[in-house]
């Protein structure tokens, strides 16, 4: 998000505006009031007498609510005004917001204050992708309320907009005209409501809500200072993201501001997986949505095939009108692997087994999936290839951008791509998929022969992506089965899922570590000395948060515990200079060279897994982990971070206390 | 005067058979058009029967044509487009509701029934 607009959310409802407070969307642009990924306010302007006021300050209290003061100046370089203005705006089904006008001076003053506003009912497709309506909007003023409108055949979405003061209303918005005596004020309360959703359970949020989620999750007790801010951060934005669909009891993360506001299932099960020992019931929710549309039918238009679990699902008029495949759309091809893979983690650090049982049959499907349809071309690796050539996604890894899997000399691979992470997810998700059929759904034969294949798998794996002559293991398999041979942060992914060999797991954290990939701020998504790589793109060069967080938790898997903490500590680092927020990217510049993280100009904020990142991080320090009854505690912490205390951590003990600190090398 | 029943709504073809989508689900939808009852969709694990309106439900599928009904039937209608373009909603279990639109659309055993008429 850009530095000078102001977002406050709820869910999938949220308004972006400048740091007036003022909405004036361009058709490319994100300011605006969305709900379900469609705009109901495009403009939203306050002048008095003609004038904008000049913004004084923001206070951003909370993430559903913000206050703007201000003053009507003339335009010198000195605020000599009498006049001042404070707005204050609740996200909610829509926004409030409460205008105050102050008088400070001895005389009198007649005001005519204005409110324009306007509706485009962009689809957030439309403003991405710069596309034209085909509908008819319309206004209409009555009394006291101001309806504006977008119709296309019986697609109707409405925002209506009341004020409780008298004034004049006519299509374009409010006007006032307000005397006011000297040291005198004059207040208006607005409200704006988005009607017709596909949605109708928006959640109306308030401080005691968001109290009440951190209050539940556990107490963190440290020696270096930002960690408690970090941390705060990272909990509020989670409840922040937090959005519920209707259909499935609970509420599970959105994917990020301003673009993914929606149901994904990489991002929703990733943050998940991160926020598990604070927030579990996260993942639950997270696993029952997912399950809920798990395809059952092969629709090539949406990318979808039996078992597998979706991408992403959208609500606005191009879904809507079938123009773009997202009512859901399915073309992920880690989300399936992952939905197993956060299953067990859940059931071994909850103790829900009910949530497994009532899961089996989805389970089975997602297993299916990765042999029948993940593995297009029968050579025992899941690889990708969209059906839908016109709107689907080329790359459907993590790193979706068109220009992410290249080879060292900088040319794209061919598909279909089977990158390397996808083969460890798939033989993680087997080998826990195997303890559930062993353990809860008591099918001994399923949980061997699931054993089998993924010993087959990491066997073969360490075979046909290794490069020898670079000792590493390749970004992927093109689809001349090719190696793919940048040197990239996927590596990092290996660790975690655990198919490298131990002696090539070794070669990969060197290089992990080495200038080329370790900023210094955390490991880039491709390494300095590669033919795309560019510090500022996208999946060629940035660090991303969340990457890092399962790279660290993969180290300290493998047991390169000060690799982890180092990862942490750089994290954490550039955490605090974020002001506790982590972005959804950021810069791989040197950090000998910049000293600050450089910001990645369009990244996403809050973003769900890069708030994630900082709890994986923390449950990297301590070394968390569950056997299935106990909550293991094994902490690994570098010096500056000092003495950390994790306090009433949930689980299947009930609640329990972390304690790690820092020692001295000797 | 709109029909009362399943059996009459759908004059002919099969009124039940298999549906390899509704595999490992179990429920009762009423089918509602414009707050006429037409019958109900009895789901038992991967079948699916057209049965005349009556009887506890877990779902009620409301349309607002039996164009949009027939479509959803014969899984030519996904659910979120439905919603999204205001030809119908779920009221009740909608999570199970959900499961058995999409699961029709897997495989539904009234493709080739005829809806007074107005099949296909």
């Amino acid at each position: 998000m850009s530095l000078n607009t102001v977002s406050i959310l709820d869910g999938n409802s949220f308004v972006v505006s400048d740091r007036r407070g003022d909405i004036d969307a361009s058709p490319i642009d994100t300011q605006g009031l969305f709900l379900d990924d469609t705009r109901f306010l495009s403009r939203w302007i306050l002048t008095v007498n003609g004038m904008r006021p000049t913004v004084l300050s923001v206070d951003e209290q909370e993430y559903f609510q913000v206050q703007f003061f201000e003053a009507v100046t003339t335009s010198t370089i000195y605020v000599d005004s009498h006049l001042s203005v404070a707005r204050k705006r609740a996200v909610g089904k829509g926004f409030h917001e409460e205008i105050l006008v102050e008088n400070h001076d001895k005389k009198p003053m007649d005001l005519d204050i204005q409110v324009d506003v306007a509706a485009d009912f962009a689809d957030l497709f439309e403003v991405k992708d710069k596309l034209q309506k085909k509908g008819e909007l319309y206004a209409k003023a009555t009394n006291d309320r101001l309806t504006l409108g977008y119709k296309r055949d019986r697609y109707v979405r409405e925002t209506y907009i009341s004020a409780n003061q008298k004034g004049q209303v006519d299509e374009k918005g409010f006007h006032f005209k307000v005397h006011l005596p000297p040291r005198a004020s004059w207040t208006v309360s607005l409200d704006v409501q988005a009607s017709n959703r596909a949605t109708g359970d928006g959640e109306v949020r308030n401080k005691a809500n968001v109290d009440a989620w951190v209050a539940n999750a556990p107490r963190l007790v440290c020696t270096w200072d930002p960690l408690h801010l970090i941390y705060k951060r990272s909990l509020v934005d989670l409840a922040a993201l937090r959005f519920r669909t209707g259909l499935t009891g609970g509420a599970l993360p959105a994917a990020g501001l301003p673009w993914f506001m929606a149901v994904f299932g990489r991002d929703s099960l990733i943050t998940s997986f991160q926020a598990l020992p604070f927030a579990p019931e996260l993942a639950a929710t997270t696993l029952r949505t997912l399950a809920l549309f798990q395809s059952r039918q092969d629709d090539a238009f949406r990318d979808a095939e039996p078992g597998k679990i979706l991408h992403e699902l959208r609500l606005g008029e191009m879904t809507a009108f079938e123009e773009r495949p997202h009512s859901p759309y399915y073309g992920a091809a880690d989300a399936t692997m992952l939905f197993l893979i956060v299953l067990e983690e859940y059931v071994r650090w909850t103790g829900d087994q009910g949530l497994a049982r009532e899961l089996e049959r989805e389970a089975r499907a997602a297993v299916g999936w990765i042999d029948r349809y993940g593995d297009r071309d029968h050579d025992g690796y899941v690889e990708y290839e969209r059906r839908n050539k016109e709107t689907g996604l080329e790359n459907q890894c993590w790193k979706d951008s068109w220009d992410s899997i290249a080879f060292a000399d900088g040319t794209l691979a061919p598909l279909p791509r089977a990158t390397c992470e996808l083969q460890g997810y798939a033989y993680d998700a087997k080998r826990r998929t195997a303890r559930l059929a062993r353990d809860i759904w008591n099918d001994q034969g399923w949980a061997q022969q699931l054993e089998r294949e993924a010993e087959d798998l990491k066997r073969r794996f360490n075979r046909d992506f290794w490069i020898p002559e670079r000792n590493f293991f390749a970004l992927a398999l093109d689809g001349n089965k090719r190696k793919v041979d940048s040197l990239t942060s996927n590596i990092g992914h290996l660790l975690w899922s655990g198919i490298a060999d131990d002696d090539k797991a070794e070669s990969c954290v060197k290089h992990l570590m080495s200038d080329a990939l370790f900023s210094g701020w955390g490991v880039r998504t491709m390494a300095s000395s590669e033919g795309s790589y560019n510090p500022i793109g996208y999946h060629v060069g940035t660090v991303w948060p969340h990457d890092n967080s399962f790279i660290a938790w993969g180290l300290r898997q493998s047991g390169y515990r000060a690799e982890a903490a180092l990862i942490s500590r750089a994290m954490l680092e550039a955490a605090d200079l974020f002001g506790g927020r982590l972005p959804e990217a950021f810069g791989g510049f040197t950090r000998a060279d910049t000293h600050y993280p450089v910001e990645y100009p369009t990244a996403c904020s809050p973003q769900a897994w890069a708030t994630g990142a900082p709890l994986l991080l923390l449950r990297t320090l301590l070394g968390l982990e569950s056997d299935g009854t106990h909550l293991i505690v094994d902490p690994a912490i570098p010096e500056p971070l000092g003495r950390i205390e994790l306090l009433d951590i949930p689980g299947c003990w009930g609640r329990m206390d972390a304690f790690g600190r820092a020692r001295a090398a000797h | 005067m709109e029909t009362q029943s399943g059996e009459s709504f759908a004059q002919g073809g099969p009124l039940e058979g298999e549906a390899p989508g509704l595999a490992g689900i179990v429920g009762r939808m009423r089918l509602l058009v414009n707050d006429q009852p037409l019958g109900v969709l009895e789901v038992n694990n991967g079948r699916a029967k057209l049965v005349p309106d009556g009887g506890a439900v877990d779902v009620t599928a409301m349309c607002i044509s039996r164009d949009v009904l027939i479509r959803l039937l014969q899984g030519r209608l996904n659910p979120i487009v439905m919603a999204l373009q205001a030809e119908g909603r779920l009221q009740g279990d909608r999570e199970r509701g959900v499961k058995i639109l999409y699961g029709l659309r897997a495989g539904s055993p009234f493709v080739q029934t005829s809806f007074d008429g107005k099949d296909k």
